[in-house]
């Protein structure tokens, strides 16, 4: 048995369960990433792409890995959306859902 | 080295609880607290070892309350219980595998690795049903030493104790691996 995809595991559980009972909240670096994005994207519903999120000054001061575990982390929170019909990593803001 | 780690967890859960949940319940239910603690960690290792490790947890489980009844009872309570102590310390050891077992034979195999995922509910059902296990095992054990006006109160601050352990420590669990997040995060920056 492997001792650490127990521990991932565990880690999984409990992370379902800090979303569950709404403890979940943005890291910095989510929130830097979701502010880029959200800029970058200015009208309501328009798609951006990762180097243009990347290229905003709120993003482009953390280091690669940690700019795209958080763009990974809210795409699957469900803040940024990748768009529909593209192939290319074209996202798209869902300001709608802050607040709620 | 997992027999370690369990037995290491069990023995720091039973610590905190003996040495700070303790203290403060023997101030307002004395007479239950030589039986029952009301926020009983170590029943969140209970269950979590053996969700991850299945009946090998329970050897571990046995070191880890024979060592911490060993450190942290008073000479006073191992000489009022130890008629009836090992009953209590294989009741305390089985009664998450029981319950796990229970889950399986009804159809919710949810040790780790058996389902894909397990849901953090699904751990507190069953670690509800392995502390009115235990609290039952655990009173009838020590039967012959607890008041029979006494019996009920006791079954009832086990369960409780069990059940509110378990939450307590799978919410540090979660805290914990929250603050590794954020660290782990703050240093990529």
């Amino acid at each position: 048995m492997n001792k650490l995809s127990a521990l991932f595991s565990l880690r999984c559980i409990l992370r379902d369960m800090e979303k569950d009972i709404g403890l979940q909240e943005l890291s910095a670096p989510e929130m830097d990433v979701f502010l880029a994005a959200n800029a970058m994207a200015r009208d309501e519903g328009a798609a951006v792409t990762s180097d243009q999120i990347y290229s905003h000054e709120m993003a482009s001061g953390l280091a690669q890995a940690t700019y795209h575990r958080a763009l990974r982390s809210l795409v699957g929170i469900g803040l940024i959306e990748k768009a529909n019909g593209y192939k290319v990593g074209l996202y798209v803001v869902r300001s709608d859902l802050v607040g709620k | 080295m997992n027999f370690l780690i369990v037995a290491a967890a069990y023995i720091l859960a039973h610590g905190v609880t003996a040495l700070v949940v303790t203290p403060v319940q023997s101030i307002f239910f004395p007479e239950y607290t030589v039986f029952a603690s009301l926020i009983y960690l170590p029943h969140g290792v209970r269950v979590l070892a053996t969700w991850a490790f299945g009946w090998r947890a329970i050897p571990a489980l046995v070191l880890g309350v024979t060592m911490s009844a060993w450190l942290f009872s008073p000479t006073a309570s191992l000489e009022f219980l130890e008629p009836d102590l090992v009953k209590g310390i294989l009741i305390g050891a089985f009664s998450a595998f029981l319950a796990f077992e229970l889950a399986r034979f009804v159809g919710y195999d949810s040790y780790f690795g058996h389902m894909r995922k397990v849901n953090w509910k699904v751990l507190i059902i069953i670690g509800a049903i392995s502390s009115i296990i235990n609290s039952l095992g655990q009173t009838l054990a020590y039967s012959g030493l607890i008041g029979l006006g006494n019996i009920p109160g006791t079954l009832v601050i086990y369960a409780v104790g069990d059940l509110v352990g378990l939450v307590v420590c799978m919410v540090v669990l979660m805290f914990c691996f929250r603050w590794v997040r954020w660290f782990s995060l703050s240093k990529g920056q």
